[in-house]
Formats: structure tokens, sequence, C-alpha cells
């Protein structure tokens, strides 16, 4: 492969303008005639039986265009399990669920109009915990779970229990494992439920047409996605949908599937086919519409006196909230991925996504990954601790290297990448072994490292295509219909297409709005593989426009298409460089001098689908589930003070395998957002319910995220570039892997410094703080 | 959601006062709202009128003089108390807790009036003004009254102010020239947050007075007792003797931000730094 010119460079994004100018357009920002606005009733009990509901004087409110409840709406979504109404029926299942939904001719009508619902409950003991949800003789969050439909073979929702999901790991021999082992650490782990938090709350406009067709505007990661589920939600021809995405303002997992969309439709249906905007409150992104879900994690861990692990035993709980959604996924790429980047030889994993009264979850950045490796992690650090060896070398001795064997079988070979090198790296920008020590008798300093891991969590036949079109000027416009919500991929994208068609990247160009009626299929904008597919589809479809470039060049030039070169946006024949005929003269065609024309509008196509991926047997999970691994490792040093519990971040460090770099900038920022991020859910971040099943702190006001002043005081981001053999010039995907191991090394860290094992998140500064007290009123 | 009310902008206070006496409880003053509206939005309940304050120009004055001390209008954004020369040198404390106020942008809206007079027990001006001895000058129909700010607060949201009566002005008497004031906050993430819990000292050498008041740990703030300084006492025993002193004052509870225990605990930390800050300039002993 020649040099590349766009990429490996730091391009800036095409977006930045157009955002901080304010004029990128978001569904929040756009309206159509005679546009209705809608709000929602929603349950003030996590169960309860619907007794009744008086809706008539909402119906009576002037300006109340339409007023839908559960009764009025006979369908039952879901992506994996289908388990979900649009609007409640006969029962309610967290406090937060939409029961009644109403259009108006202003939001304030339709708020209003709200108030004037009177529901009627019988209030029902909510089953909360997950772990008690899995006890025989629990309340049923979903009685008639035995009836519904579900993605067989991949999925096993146990009928008559709250088990939406039960993901197995067999391999070898976990007791005769533990048998052997010098050292074994039981422990149990915690990470709550949290929210997405994306600065744009979801927003839908749905305008139903005559003849059962639909145009959506969503705020959504995955438009193929969306109308998919709207055909087959309401069984319609997918030629009768159509769904625009406009700018998103970011996702994190929590815009991947369909949510508002099906309920804008119904209203607008039922207002006769005026369009229907919602646009969901704060209130409402924290309680109404899913986060991530919570877990609990039973370890055995079983090592050798030489270090080595020789056994892991796990079982995953996940609280799935009221309904299915990604959770069941979730569960199902947290059990695969469920023993770290380690050689395990004997493995059992048992990963349960359990139904409870309590705000459903979905996808959420790292997909189950950063619950799994905050116990993993844990427990490796426990276990090192354990056999007084240094938790680095430890992680080193059992880290994956080519020639392993994997949990579901997969061998490691040298194009996948390599966690030694980052947990090297990482150990080497942290100075490892080296202990601070501060003058201050309040303050301590401690280190600590985690490794992480994760491969795109989607189905063995997922997919990708673009379209590339030339332009008058001989400039191109790439079409796709994954998102760029903000993580660059876009500019990736046309960094790729540049090289590849050998154009100034200035005269390539995104279509920032994706249509299903023009964009080219992709199956959905997450699992951080929307640069990997995209990229290659991109590539693809550079070829095919670069394949006929050459030949209508040829014709112009009266050469064979294998000897035109093509340079700078212009084609010439081998060794005449100074006769060159740029890529408008033939764009659309080439016209010779007295008229006659060849060729035509150039439009590449690409493609790009999964290739070998298999579905994991239900008895043993043995299978390929990953597409590619991206390993890394992160490390930090933290300084607490032990009279309050406090921690500062004083130093964060990613490094990541990812394979290569395509944008330094990009790839640098994204990494600082995901750290960011992480350590949100380190410090501070987790929704919280009363014994009621009440959400407790569902706004900023109680629920904090990072701020600007909460980034650490220094971070740095290392990339490891082993090529990836089937990625776009070897690049990985590497969006939400600086998340996942941002808690456990924290944790870890806070071990070196305090002595004290934490194994609940979030860190808050009054649990650092009572486990100091505790810690010196037992000793 | 916001309901429907009545929204008059006066120009006097005058006009207001007879604005809200008129709407007989009814109406319900307004200076930045960064209380108010969310209030309001939240609870569902609208007061019938709102009387915005922020046009009258007597409310927007921040007088500062060496003699005099200052006089700070209820209008005044918190902002332009945090970014005040004067205020910064001579009542630190204030100008510290009018900056630890939401963000920066709810700063440039909010108001010290508004932050009194919506008294949260958390509210961050409120220590910083007790130990300062502000007091609190008060417009109702029936004329002016000053308020000793240790007087204002009376419950959680509560205050003796009488219906129809706004904060117009706070005023803060003169400190001596050796005389030094803190304040310090803790929360849960370093940008905008509620106090865990929040203190302010003050601490005049030539008065022998040091005064220490603690918010979010009752439900008022509280201004502790004075204490008798003796001679050549090293930080740390006085910081000790406060501490017991503020242990038997306050009441924390447990609630989403924080246990009783955490706060009662954070006191000593508070209390120890506070007073390094103050005191130690005179090498650990007064």
């Amino acid at each position: 492969m020649s040099a590349t010119k766009y990429v490996g460079q730091s391009v800036p994004r095409e977006d930045a303008i157009p955002k901080v100018t304010g004029t990128a357009m978001f569904v929040h920002d756009m309206s159509l005639p005679g546009m209705l606005h809608a709000a929602t009733v929603k349950s003030p009990h996590a169960a309860a039986r619907i007794v009744s509901i008086a809706v008539e004087a909402a119906r009576a409110l002037r300006g109340v265009r339409a007023v839908l409840t559960g009764d009025d709406l006979d369908y039952r979504l879901g992506l994996y399990v289908q388990d979900k109404s649009i609007l409640a029926r006969e029962r309610v299942r967290y406090q937060g669920e939409p029961v009644v939904a109403i259009a108006a001719d202003t939001l304030e009508i339709a708020r209003a109009a709200c108030d004037l619902v009177e529901v009627e409950y019988e209030v029902q003991d909510p089953v909360l915990d997950p772990r008690e949800a899995m006890e025989p003789g629990a309340p049923l969050v979903h009685p008639d779970l035995h009836t519904y439909s579900y993605m067989k073979g991949v999925f096993s929702p146990k009928p008559h229990t709250n088990i939406a999901h039960q993901q197995k790991i067999r391999k070898g021999n976990v007791e005769a494992g533990l048998a052997a082992s010098e050292v074994v650490v039981q422990e149990h782990f915690y990470n709550p439920p949290a929210p997405h938090v994306p600065l744009e709350t979801h927003a839908v406009i749905a305008h139903a047409l005559p003849g059962e067709h639909m145009e959506i505007y969503t705020s959504a990661q995955s438009p193929y996605t969306v109308r998919n589920l709207l055909c087959h939600s309401f069984d319609l021809p997918h030629a009768n949908v159509r769904v625009h995405v406009p700018y998103v303002g970011g996702g994190f997992g929590g815009k991947a599937g369909i949510q508002l969309e099906p309920l804008a439709y119904c209203l607008s249906k039922a207002a006769g086919g005026k369009p229907v905007k919602i646009v969901a409150t704060r209130e409402e992104e924290f309680g109404t519409l899913p986060s991530r879900q919570g877990l609990h994690t039973d370890i055995i861990l079983g090592v050798t006196k030489d270090g080595k692990i020789s056994a892991l035993k796990v079982k995953y709980v996940w609280d799935a909230g009221a309904y299915a959604d990604y959770g069941v996924n979730v569960g199902r790429a947290g059990a695969y991925a469920g023993a770290g980047p380690y050689n395990v030889p004997n493995c059992h994993i048992d990963s349960f996504v359990v139904y409870t009264n309590k705000v459903f979850g979905t996808a959420y950045r790292g997909f189950g990954h950063l619950e799994v490796m905050w116990g993993v992690e844990r427990a490796m650090e426990i276990a090192a601790c354990k056999l007084k060896m240094d938790p680095y070398e430890f992680r080193m001795l059992n880290v994956l290297r080519a020639g392993d064997r994997t949990i579901t079988g997969e061998t490691i070979t040298p194009g996948h990448g390599r966690p030694d090198k980052c947990l090297e790296a990482v150990a080497q920008a942290l100075d490892w072994g080296k202990k601070t020590t501060l003058s201050d008798p309040n303050k301590v300093r401690g280190k600590g490292i985690a490794a992480l891991h994760k491969a795109p969590a989607m189905p063995t036949y997922t997919s990708c295509s673009a379209i590339i079109k030339l332009n008058e000027d001989g400039s191109a416009d790439i079409l796709i219909s994954g998102v760029d919500m903000g993580q660059g991929t876009y500019t990736a994208l046309r960094q790729i297409a540049a090289d590849e068609l050998k154009l100034q990247i200035e005269r390539v160009h995104m279509t920032w709005e994706c249509d299903t009626a023009f964009s080219p299929y992709d199956w959905q904008t997450v699992a951080s593989r929307f640069t990997f597919m995209g990229g290659n589809a991109v590539i693809d479809a550079s070829r095919d426009a670069l394949r006929q470039i050459k030949q209508v060049a040829g014709m112009a030039l009266r050469a064979a298409p294998e000897h035109i070169v093509c340079e700078d946006g212009a084609a010439y024949v081998d060794n005449h460089p100074d006769q060159r005929v740029p890529y408008e003269k033939f764009a659309l065609g080439y016209t010779f001098e007295n008229g006659n024309s060849v060729g035509g509008p150039i439009i590449g196509r690409g493609r790009y689908i999964a290739q070998g991926l298999t579905n994991l047997d239900l008895e043993t999970g043995q299978g390929l589930p990953a597409q590619f691994w991206t390993y890394g490792a992160q490390g930090t040093e933290v300084e607490v003070d032990t009279r309050t519990g406090e921690i500062e971040i004083v130093d964060m460090i990613t490094a990541l395998d990812a394979g290569k770099v395509l944008n330094p900038v990009l790839a640098r920022e994204q990494v600082i957002g995901g750290v960011v991020q992480g350590l949100g859910s380190t410090l501070f971040e987790g929704l919280r319910f009363d014994d009621e099943g009440h959400l407790l702190n569902g706004s900023f006001t109680d629920h904090k995220i990072p701020t600007a002043k909460d980034i650490p005081r220094h971070t740095q981001q290392i990339f490891i570039e082993t090529p990836q053999p089937d990625g776009p010039y070897g690049a990985r995907g590497i969006a939400e892997h600086p998340m996942i191991s941002v808690p456990s090394a924290v944790a870890n860290a806070l071990y070196d410094a305090l002595g004290i094992d934490f194994n609940t998140l979030p860190l808050t500064s009054e649990r650092i703080y009572r486990a100091i007290h505790e810690e010196r009123n037992d000793s | 959601m916001i309901g429907t009310f009545d929204y008059v902008r006066v120009g006097s206070i005058k006009e207001g006062c007879e604005l809200l006496a008129a709407r007989n409880g009814g109406a319900v003053a307004l200076a930045g709202g960064t209380d108010l509206l969310v209030s309001i939005r939240n609870t569902g309940r609208s007061p019938d009128l709102l009387v915005d304050f922020k046009d009258v120009a007597q409310l927007n004055r921040l007088v500062t003089d060496n003699d005099a001390g200052a006089m700070i209008g209820a209008c005044v954004p918190l902002n332009v108390i945090a970014d005040n020369t004067v205020i910064n040198d001579r009542f630190t404390a204030l100008a510290a807790a009018a900056r630890s106020v939401g963000s920066y942008q709810v700063r440039n809206r909010a108001t010290l009036g508004g932050n009194i007079a919506n008294a949260s027990p958390a509210a961050d001006t409120a220590p910083a003004l007790l130990v300062l001895g502000a007091s609190v000058n008060v417009t109702g129909k029936d004329g002016t009254r000053k308020i000793p700010i240790d007087k204002l607060f009376t419950g959680v949201k509560k205050t003796s102010l009488r219906a129809g009566e706004v904060i117009t002005d706070i005023s803060l008497p003169p400190v001596g020239s050796r005389a030094r004031s803190a304040f310090l906050k803790k929360q849960r993430v370093k940008g905008h947050d509620l106090a865990i819990i929040n203190m302010a000292v003050s601490y005049d050498p030539d008065a022998e007075a040091l005064r220490v008041a603690i918010g979010s740990c009752a439900v008022t703030p509280i201004l502790l007792p004075p204490v008798n300084l003796s001679e050549n006492e090293p930080i740390d025993e006085l910081a000790e003797r406060l501490n017991d002193i503020a242990q038997a004052a306050i009441s924390p509870i447990d609630d989403i931000r924080a246990s009783a225990v955490y706060r009662l605990g954070l006191v000593p930390v508070l209390l120890s730094d506070l007073l390094s800050v103050l005191l130690a300039p005179e090498g650990g002993a007064r």
C-alpha cells in the first residue's frame, strides 16, 4: 500500500463550524406545518395494576387533538424479547412508565391535559433487587413472559420467572481448576444503574401519512433499525416508512434502538395525520427512558502458586429493569467477555438478565464491559495481593497472547492486538513501582492499573454499505447511514475516501442527514464498529468509483485503464504526469472535441458484512462472537484526603491497541471523553431508588456527572498499532473502550493508597471516608 | 410544568410592594429566578403573579466604603459580588461563598437577595453573611425594617419576612483592618453542586472575635455562639474546642447528598482548614 496522504493525519471535523455557529439542525430545532406537541402521564408507582383511566376531561380541553392509553395500542415491541407495550397496559412496571399520551396544539396544552387525567392504581409490591427477583415465588414483572416472542437460538427467556436471558460460558473444568489453586478469591461486586445523559435529549417528529405511510425525524443512532422495528411493530412494508436522522447531539447507546418513535406515530395517526413532536425532558431522560443496567457480580477466582489463573467462576446478575430492550444482549456480551483479556483455562460463567420494577436498561457505551471489568479487574488485583505478587506482573503473566484460547474457544493470533503492550505502556507512563510520598500527612497517593477488552456485540450478519457520487466539479459525496453523533467517524471516512479516490480532502464531503430513502443500509451506529465496517464499505465504494474513473479517463487519454494514474483529483497516463485531466472533465462523462461523449455519472458502491461470526452455543457459549477485539489498559495515580475521603485523580493513562490511528486528534479527544465519562461512573454516578422503587435522584440536582472542573489534572493517551488484518488501514474501533476500566483502575489505586478494597460503585468521598473510619475502628 | 401567571416588572420598591400586598399572598417577588422558576417547574404550583424587582436601580447597587462596610442590593448578581475587589479583600468569605453557588451562568442571574430569601439550609452565602454580622433591610407596605441575618432564617425555606415584605439590600458592618474571613464547602463534584456542608469563619485579632457558621447541617444555617479566645491557644486545640461546640449546635440529617455521620465528620476538617487559613500567618498560634 502506498503511503497515505490523509489517513493518519489530524484532519479537522467538517461538523465543527455548523455546530459552533448553531447552524447544524437537530430534531429539537425542527418543526413541520400543523405540528402538534405531545406529553405523557407517567406512573408514580414502581408496580401497580391499572384499575381505571379517566381521560374525558383531558380530551375536552381545547387544543387537545389526540389522547391515547395502552388499551388503544395493541402492539408489543422489543429488539430481542417482545415484552413492551407502547403505553403501559393493565399494569405499570416502573415509576416513570408512560400510561397516557396526549398530543395538542402546544406543549403547554398537552401538559395541562395530562394534569386532568385520572388514573386509579392498585399498588403492588415491587421487586427491586434482581437477586431477589430470581428467587422462586418472587413477584413476576412479566407474568406472561412465556407467551412473548423472542429471538430464538440467541436468547432464552425462562417462562414463569423474571429471567429474560441466561448466557452460559463453559470451558474446561472449573471445579478441578479451583481445586488445583493455591489462592482462591471469592468476592461480590456491584455497579448501580446509570443514565447516559446525552447533551441532546431524545426527540422525534412522526408524520402519519395516507395509505399507511409514515415519515419520522428522529434523534437516533440507527436509522435503518428505527425503520425496521417500526415496520415490524406495525406490520408495514419497508417502502412505507422513511426515517430521517439529522445531526444528533450524543447517544452513548441510549438512542441505539427505538424509544419514542412508535408513540409519536400512533399519536399522529390518532390526530388525523398531523405531525407530532415528542421531546424528552431531562427528567424523562433520567426516569422514563432507559439507562445502563445495574450489575451484581459474584466471582470465584483460582490462581496457582506461580501466579497463573487456573479457574474463574462467575455469576453475573444484571438488573434489566422493567423491559429487556438491549439488556439481554448486554448480558450475553458481558458473559463472553466476562473473563477479561486473560488466559483462563477453566471457566464457568452464568450471566442472568433479570427483570425488576425499575427503569429499564439498554445499551450504554461499553455495553456491559465497564460493569464486568469492574469485578474482573478488582478480583485480579485482590488475587495478586493475596499472592504477594505485583499486580502488573500478575497481569502480564496471565494476559492473552498469540496461541491462547479465549473462553469461547477463539484462538488468539498475531493479528489480534496486544493487551500486554498496552499494559506495558501504561506501567511505563505511570512510573509503575515508584511510590509518591507527600509532605501533607492527611494525603496519600496510590497507583492502580487495569486491563480491558471489548469486541463489537453484533449479530453474525451485521453489514454496512456506502455510496460515493462524484459531482460536476469532480468533488465527491459520501452517502452512508451510520450516524456521526459526535464521535468523529465521518471525518475518518472522509480521510479514507480522499486517499482511496486520490482526491483532495476538501473536496470529499459527508451528507450529514441520514435518510433511509437515500442513504444506503447500515445496521446500527453502536458497538465501536462504524469506523471498522463503514471504513471497509467506503474503501470498497471508493475503489469502485476509482475503477470507473480510470475507465473513462483511459478513454479520454486514449490509454488502457491500467495505465491511468490518479493523483490530487486528476488522471494521467503513467509517464505523462504533465498531461492531466481533472476529475471534473469526466465526473459526469467525458466529451470529446467533436461532441462525442463517453462514460456517464460516476457512482461507486461499496459494502461490507461481518466475516465468520457464529452464534454462541446456548449450553457452552462456544463460538466466534467477535469481529475484532480491541485491547487496552488504563492506569491512574490518585490522591486521597484521608480526613474526608475525597479523591483527586492526579493522572489517568489509557493505552489502546487501535490497530491504526486514522486521526490522532480525534482519537485523543475520544479517549479523553471516554475517560471523563468513566470517571463519572467511578466517582459519582448511579441511579438510587427507595424501598418502594421511587427514583431518588432523577435530575441534575442529585445525579451529578463530571464537569469541566472534574477533568483530571493530567491525562495521557497512548496508541499501540498492531494492524487488524481486516480493518480499514488496519484500524479497530476505540469508541467505547476508554471508559471501561477507569473504575477498576481507580479502585486498584485506592487499594494501593489505603490498603482498603472497594467493591461497590460509585466511589463517593463518603464511601471512602466511611471505609477509612471502619478500618481505623477495626484496628 | 410551568403554569400560567402574571408577570410585572416594576420600576420602584414601592410599586412592587403595593402589588405584592394587593395580591394578598398570591404574588411572589422575583429576582434572578434561579430558585423560584425551578421550584415553579418542579412543583407545578405557580403563583398568580411574579413581581420582578430586577429593574429597580436601588436594588442593583453595590456600595463599598472603607469605613462604612458594604451595602449590597438584593438584586446584585452573585458574579458581581464574587468579582468585586473590596468584597474579596475585606469580606473574603462572602466573595468565596458567592463564587461557589451554582455554575458561572447561574451566578450571572442568581442574586444575593434571592439566595437568602430562598432560605435553603444549604444556601452558600448564608454562613458568610452570618459570620460577617450582616443585616437584611426589608421593605413592606408598612415601611422598612432591619433584620439581623441570624434572625432571618426560621426553617427550611422559611424566613422571618412578613407577607408582602421584600429584601432590598444586605448591609455588612465595617470590619477591622486586620480582620479576615474565609469560606469552604464540600460537594460531590468539583463543578456546580449543592453543599454537603459549607462553613464560614471570620476572625478579628484586634477584637479577639471569632465567629463560625455552618450550613447544610440543620434546618437553617447555624451561627455558633461566640467563643472566648485564650492566649496562644494552638490552632488544633481551638479547632477541637470549636468542633465540640459545633457538634452540639448542629443536627444534620441523612439525605441523598450525604449522611449525617459524614456531615458531622467533615465539621472538624473544615474547621481545621479554615482556621489554618485565617490564623496560620501568625505562626500556628495567634
